[in-house]
């Protein structure tokens, strides 16, 4: 990125999606598994009573897609943390 | 972790694994249900169309066959075999003859039907029993070698179990004797 240009719509978008703390990277990197395992085991217990498997294959997928919703994109929620950047020294560069 | 790809992989990469295991454990929990036996009944009403046919080829060759249409009714329960893990039957008659001279042995499909199982178990024994009356056959029994009159025909009721997860199988739920006619009707 040299100095005057700056990035299209979509592109910085994608890159304000793309960037996610690390502190909270970690806590994604935990939470998905807790999540679907919870929801799978539940379901499934659930089912077993019930005789119908539907619900268990149902309930899983939508807690993924609930996960995918919530925690793949980089929402302000898990930009809390940032490290210290230092300031762009356009100068050196040139 | 590092970017939204990589988030995106592993969250429907971690879903496919547990829907894998969760259908292991259907498959294999079915079995602590309540298996058993299903009952049926076949009767043979009559055997009608038994004629000898006769067909010419295009190129003047010519070949003829006996031919003959069975009406049956059949009585099924197949309670015992329903649960969780079980998505259809596929029930089909046999018709197994035997020729009497050469020792030939024919087996001919005569009807088929696809059972389903409806996904609310309230549901179930009313879609588990099946009634047929004066249904008649899809598929005509032919024997080219014109050997069906007076012969003894075994009828056999089949089944196969279609699972959600697992291995189909079939199963014999009955045999039933019929004595053909004496001549052409």
């Amino acid at each position: 990125m040299a100095e005057g240009q700056s990035d299209t719509f979509w592109k910085s978008l994608y890159i304000y999606f793309n960037e996610m703390d690390f502190e909270s990277q970690l806590f994604v990197k935990k939470i998905y598994k807790i999540i679907i395992l919870t929801v799978a085991i539940i379901s499934f217990i659930i089912a077993f009573f019930l005789e119908r498997f539907s619900i268990c294959v149902y309930s899983t997928i939508g807690a993924s897609v609930l996960c995918i919703l919530v925690l793949a994109p980089a929402w302000p929620i898990w930009k809390k943390n940032q490290p210290n950047w230092q300031p762009a020294n356009w100068q050196k560069q040139q | 972790m590092y970017s939204i790809t990589a988030r995106f992989n592993q969250i429907v990469f971690f879903t496919s694994w547990t829907l894998v295991v969760l259908s292991l454990l259907n498959q294999g929990t079915a079995y602590f249900f309540k298996t058993g036996k299903p009952t049926v009944d076949l009767k043979i009403l009559s055997a009608d169309k038994f004629h000898h046919y006769k067909a010419t080829y295009y190129n003047g060759g010519v070949t003829d066959w006996d031919q003959v249409t069975f009406k049956f009714s059949l009585e099924a329960d197949f309670e015992p075999v329903y649960n969780w893990n079980l998505k259809q039957l596929f029930l089909y008659v046999n018709v197994h003859h035997e020729h009497q001279e050469n020792g030939f042995q024919s087996n001919c499909v005569i009807y088929d039907k696809i059972i389903s199982r409806p996904d609310d178990p309230s549901l179930w024994s009313d879609s588990s029993k099946l009634v047929l009356k004066n249904q008649r056959a899809e598929y005509p029994l032919k024997d080219i070698h014109k050997q069906l009159r007076n012969a003894t025909v075994n009828f056999e009721v089949w089944i196969e179990v279609m699972p959600y997860v697992g291995y189909i199988r079939r199963e014999k739920l009955g045999d039933f004797q019929y004595k053909m006619p004496q001549q052409y009707n």
